[in-house]
């Protein structure tokens, strides 16, 4: 990436940052639409609750943000590397 | 749009695990096209942007939110194969981590919102595009309606796997009529975080945009008719 190019990923990245760690403060906690069907339907009963490691406040969200940036980056990496072996890859 | 687990029987989960693991293996393949040197840097933003902006629950009716799915969005920026694969990520972040959707509905969340929200999404927009004006311009408007129609479509998906396969014995006509009324509300909401995105990065770097590329060759063409080396980021 030329110097324009990492300057804009950057902001990309903050932006995202910000909206997972600040915006999510504000983010409804009504029930979704599928959620909101379900309890209509009368079918909520039916949903398996789980508890999970990383909740969706600011910090799971920052944290969650790092996760997906790092798989998805690594995962760029590996199908670039690999099409570049493969003739057919392009 | 998050199912969780007990929904959906075990043979209706196995075949939508069945779906999703097909849609991810091509996904590898026809990713790798459109992988290039612009739009590798850009992918992981995709998918990190589409889980930030799924925290985001924004009310739609009376006690009723939505969220973006970003199927769409992430089509048109990234292209369909790679947009399959962001949101595989993100669902597999989310199911394993934050317990948001089932671990056995891990397969018809990724077919849901990473197979038919990417791809009705883009092929609305790709119909879009081909109607509206033949400029910049029309890229965001087109990902926009995309990103409408992905959303009653992933929606009406599901009420269609809970006929077959659901764990509560249920009217069809009522479930679809519900599930498609407030994911077309859903919908608009989609449609309008999409275009806004999309439009920000058409503004600022066309040439990144995968579902531009074709709008930005006639019109580099049209300027210039002798073949040019091409805008390099």
């Amino acid at each position: 990436m030329s110097g324009h190019g990492r300057r804009w990923w950057a902001l990309g990245v903050l932006v995202t940052l910000l909206v997972a760690g600040v915006l999510s403060r504000f983010a409804s906690t009504a029930p979704d639409g599928l959620e909101r069907v379900a309890a209509d339907q009368g079918i909520s009963g039916q949903a398996v609750e789980r508890s999970g490691l990383l909740s969706y406040d600011g910090l799971g969200g920052v944290v969650g943000v790092a996760l997906v940036l790092a798989v998805g980056l690594g995962l760029t990496a590996v199908l670039r590397r690999r099409s570049a072996r493969s003739p057919r890859g392009r | 749009m998050h199912v969780p687990d007990g929904f959906l029987d075990l043979p209706t989960s196995l075949a939508t695990a069945a779906v999703a693991a097909s849609a991810v293996a091509l996904s590898l393949r026809g990713a790798r096209r459109e992988l290039d040197d612009r739009a590798a840097p850009l992918a992981g933003l995709v998918a990190t942007f589409v889980f930030a902006a799924q925290m985001i629950n924004f009310p739609v009716a009376a006690g009723t939110s939505g969220h973006l799915i970003g199927g769409a969005l992430a089509a048109v920026l990234v292209g369909p194969w790679t947009a399959t694969l962001c949101l595989t990520v993100v669902l597999l972040v989310q199911g394993l981590l934050f317990a948001d959707g089932g671990l056995s509905a891990l397969g018809t969340n990724i077919t849901l919102m990473g197979v038919v929200g990417v791809w009705t999404g883009y092929a609305v927009f790709r119909l879009a595009l081909a109607v509206l004006p033949r400029r910049i311009g029309s890229v965001p408007l087109a990902a926009g309606i995309g990103g409408f129609a992905s959303v009653p479509m992933a929606a009406l998906t599901f009420a269609g796997l809970f006929m077959v396969g659901g764990t509560a014995p249920l009217d069809a006509g009522s479930l679809v009529a519900a599930m498609a009324s407030v994911h077309t509300l859903i919908g608009v909401g989609e449609g309008v975080l999409t275009a806004l995105v999309v439009g920000s990065v058409v503004a600022v770097r066309p040439d990144l945009v995968h579902g531009a590329r074709r709008i930005r060759a006639a019109s580099i063409q049209a300027a210039a008719p002798a073949p040019s080396s091409g805008h390099r980021a």
